[in-house]
């Protein structure tokens, strides 16, 4: 059965990205990882990820994945030590020395090589696996073709990204913005140089930002070829938009193993997608080389919406009241929708709005400020409110 | 120091028979298997080193290992595809990996030399990890020495979609710039490369120990320059020494894992 893998970028979403649907997840440790910028695991950290997968019967794996220099090697035996000692199900490598530094100390550790490593034909994929890799993350620029030929000549463990953000260069090759600002892209540095304006004398300017990856008309095939792990892009992504995205793929994969998956039904995840996220999204590689469609050309553009309202604390079945972590403004009269995992999507107006103390108030203005809602539906821990955009699907 | 030492990306025709006569040793782009070069070369028209220079697809993998295969005067080959080594085994040619942007410790590139003759060191290190890099290798590497710095490689035809989208007619060599960085971006069927538009110096090479070859990348330059910086006379050409004096940001100083 295809694994549904998604991003976590804090230990505070581990447990939500499980709830929400994902079968596995993957971060990054302090060290040794790209995206720098995310929070990031230390050691205890990770053990604890790997114990809250170990509830939900489910899978961690770490990336490992920056491109060693020589002065960056103290310490990558022992933290390899550590990950195979508290047992992570793997760990995602994209330079030659983690493979061959597993191998060498005999770790009981899983390695998947990283899509920073550019594999698009089963000659390179065999050259990896002969090294001891289990599965690639092929590269974002693999076609239909390539996968299916990849996946029949090697018998490896397949990883595809499914939706998020793209790099408009291979992954690996690019030095932008080493050039650009002096950090490392290759060690979490990525400073998105991609996503700037390139002026270009006596001519518009030049833009090479790709829009966002989205496979959702492709998930039945890509089921059918037999790609073993779905995956979703964003280690530094909110919960709202990681627990919509894996509710949304969660709904599909799961619609088409029961026989339920509608064309009704697809077009409304696909609304809910490209809402959630900042940039439109749509398949790239898949079945064409993209064109000008697949890309932006007028520069900076994602465009924040602040569809997300508040996370569901508790619901007291009692009073009826459902607690209320705050994320964005809302005010009585406002037409909301609650939806969880085991919650059907439901359409709400806010008559009533009571403060932490429960005081009557017209509007919930302040981040993260506790209030309740009247509701005669019991709601989740974690259930999500979002501002009503779309008519709800019945699920 | 002997020429044949210098690894010189064929890129232009009209030089060939200067850059023979003083005993360089000749890199040539093979066509429909590079990106970043206005000058390609048929199978046929190969007789020393071959350029590939894509990410490959079992396709183009397939179709390289017929071309490889149907000329013995190729001395050699340098390649960023890993999988072209699987069809290049039985070739009694010199293997070199040009695994740029990756190969950038001395350990990653003596794991890849028990399956290559040599690494090209990448272009992005600073001058104290290359000597680094060279002490600690245990075969002699190729060094980048003179043309522009590869930045980026994508599989997407930028230009062309750039003009299509602006109505404009296609042009696919363009330069352009980010306030004063300035790049020049190269397209054809395969792919989009930007290169600075500056030229990569390495002025002190001769003092360097455990060289196998020194790549000269003079892409876009004229005969004459062409054959002035391989003589080491760059004045008329713009050139800088990229990171070579300062290494890139990394958050982390070694040492600093504590579990």
């Amino acid at each position: 059965m295809v694994e549904l893998l998604a991003p976590v970028g804090k230990l505070e979403n581990v447990y939500l990205a499980f709830y929400y649907g994902a079968d596995a997840i993957y971060l990054g440790g302090k060290n040794f990882s790209l995206r720098a910028n995310a929070q990031n695991f230390d050691i205890p950290e990770i053990a604890e990820a790997v114990k809250i997968a170990n509830d939900f019967g489910k899978k961690v794996y770490v990336a490992v994945n920056i491109v060693f220099h020589d002065d960056n090697l103290e310490g990558l035996e022992d933290y390899l030590k550590d990950l195979a000692r508290i047992k992570v199900n793997g760990i995602i490598a994209s330079d030659i020395i983690v493979v061959k530094t597993v191998q060498e100390l005999n770790l009981d550790l899983e390695v998947h090589l990283s899509t920073q490593a550019s594999v698009l034909n089963s000659y390179s994929a065999q050259f990896w696996k002969n090294l001891g890799i289990k599965r690639i993350v092929l590269a974002r620029e693999a076609s239909r073709e390539d996968i299916k030929q990849i996946k029949m000549d090697t018998g490896l463990e397949i990883e595809v990204f499914i939706h998020g953000a793209m790099c408009t260069s291979f992954s690996g090759k690019c030095v932008l913005s080493n050039y650009m600002t002096n950090r490392d892209a290759n060690r979490g540095g990525c400073a998105q140089i991609c996503r700037w304006n390139y002026k270009v004398d006596g001519k518009e300017d030049l833009t090479i930002t790709p829009k966002d990856l989205n496979m959702v008309p492709f998930i039945q095939d890509m089921m059918n070829i037999g790609i073993n792990s779905f995956k979703i892009e964003g280690r530094m992504r909110s919960i709202y938009y990681i627990a919509t995205v894996i509710l949304v793929y969660r709904r599909i994969i799961d619609g088409i193993l029961n026989h339920t998956l509608t064309k009704k039904a697809q077009e409304y995840y696909l609304n809910i997608l490209n809402r959630c996220a900042n940039r439109d999204s749509t398949p790239q590689f898949y079945d064409k080389l993209p064109t000008e469609k697949e890309q932006y050309f007028w520069g900076r553009d994602e465009v924040s919406n602040k569809d997300f309202l508040g996370i569901v604390l508790e619901y007291n079945k009692e009073d009826q009241l459902v607690k209320i972590e705050q994320r964005n403004y809302f005010k009585v009269g406002d037409v909301v929708q609650f939806f969880g995992p085991n919650t059907k999507t439901f359409d709400y107006e806010v008559k009533e709005i009571y403060d932490e103390d429960k005081n009557l108030i017209d509007v919930a203005r302040h981040p993260q400020m506790i209030v309740y809602l009247k509701l005669d539906k019991p709601l989740q821990k974690y259930d999500m409110m979002r501002i009503k955009v779309f008519d709800y699907y019945e699920e | 120091m002997e020429n044949e030492k210098k690894l010189v990306v064929v890129t232009s025709k009209d030089i060939i028979n200067d850059l023979r006569e003083k005993d360089y040793t000749l890199l040539y782009p093979l066509k429909s298997f590079c990106v970043g070069y206005n000058l390609e070369f048929e199978i046929t028209e190969i007789d020393d080193f071959v350029l590939v220079n894509r990410i490959l697809t079992n396709a183009d993998i397939l179709k390289l290992n017929d071309l490889l295969h149907r000329n013995n005067k190729i001395k050699g080959i340098v390649f960023d595809d890993l999988g072209v080594l699987e069809v290049i085994k039985d070739l009694k040619v010199t293997k070199i990996l040009m695994l740029n942007h990756l190969a950038n410790s001395s350990k990653a590139i003596n794991y890849y030399l028990d399956y290559v003759d040599s690494v090209m060191i990448s272009t992005d290190l600073a001058n104290t990890e290359i000597k680094e890099i060279l002490k600690k290798s245990n075969k002699p590497l190729v060094l980048y020495i003179f043309g522009p710095i590869p930045l980026m490689y994508s599989r997407r035809t930028l230009l062309t979609n750039y003009h299509k989208y602006h109505n404009l007619e296609n042009e696919r060599l363009m330069d352009a710039h980010i306030d004063e960085k300035y790049f020049r971006i190269i397209e054809n069927d395969y792919g989009t490369y930007f290169y600075t538009k500056k030229y990569f110096y390495y002025e002190d090479y001769s003092n360097l120990d455990n060289i196998l070859y020194y790549y000269f990348n003079p892409v876009f330059l004229d005969k004459d320059k062409i054959l002035a910086c391989l003589e080491g006379k760059v004045d008329n050409i713009d050139t800088f020494d990229f990171l070579l004096k300062e290494k890139t940001i990394y958050k982390l100083k070694s040492g600093d894992y504590h579990g």
